[in-house]
């Protein structure tokens, strides 16, 4: 396995102490033991659509800090590598949709990015556990 | 150290943590291997998701529909459609 990336929801959850599945905070390990563990920009871009949200009560709470600073401490927290995202990537993410049959942008480059840098999903979205269960061979997944 | 036992559906590891999760460690049972579990809880408290947030489902579209925009709209021959 030649690394993992966070989806957004397991970097929130893994930097927040949530209970995550051992199996998944085991890979994690690993994977930053390995120094192949990674993290998307997407993340950072999800993060900063999450407290747009205008509900106070229903916007994830930063004590003040911005999505940026959150995104650049918990990488180095967590000792992630940045994923570079290119043309590649890009351009594998307008074919996610097809096999996905979601065109959420967020999810369409993270599957991207697995396919194009054969790394692992670690997630606890229930449509990519659905495509992984469906098709092992596109996209491989741990469930978070 | 204060342990917290945390048993999985297998039992098969052991997370330990002194409590504010920068030490974490995560033990193998099966082989024996410890790993630190580097930054588990390092931003704890200072992102907490409330019950309004969830995230297994897409939060480009839970975002949009909070802020009038929809930047989760459906791709259409394989270009993001733009606003």
């Amino acid at each position: 396995m030649p690394g993992l990336l966070l989806d957004t929801n397991a970097m929130v959850w893994f930097l927040a102490e949530a209970p995550l599945e051992d199996a998944a905070l085991f890979a994690i390990a690993r994977a930053q033991a390995d120094r192949t563990l990674f993290v998307s920009p997407i993340s950072a871009w999800e993060a900063a659509l999450a407290i747009r949200k205008t509900n106070p009560d229903r916007r994830p709470n930063l004590n003040g800090q911005d999505a940026a600073r959150w995104f650049v401490r918990g990488r180095r927290s967590i000792g992630a590598r940045l994923v570079t995202i290119g043309h590649a990537i890009a351009l594998e993410a307008a074919r996610v949709p097809e096999i996905y049959g979601s065109g959420d942008p967020g999810d369409c480059f993270l599957i991207a990015t697995t396919r194009v840098k054969t790394l692992t999903i670690v997630t606890r979205d229930g449509p990519m556990a659905a495509l992984a269960a469906a098709r092992p061979d596109y996209l491989d997944l741990i469930p978070c | 150290m204060a342990k917290l036992a945390r048993n999985g559906s297998s039992g098969r590891f052991t997370i330990a943590s002194e409590g504010d999760g920068k030490r974490a460690t995560i033990r193998d049972s099966q082989s024996g291997i410890i790993l630190p579990l580097k930054g588990y809880g390092a931003l704890k408290g200072e992102y907490a998701v409330k019950s309004g947030i969830d995230l297994s489902k897409p939060i480009a579209a839970q975002a949009g529909k909070a802020s009038g925009a929809d930047p989760a709209a459906p791709i259409a021959n394989g270009a993001a459609k733009r606003h």
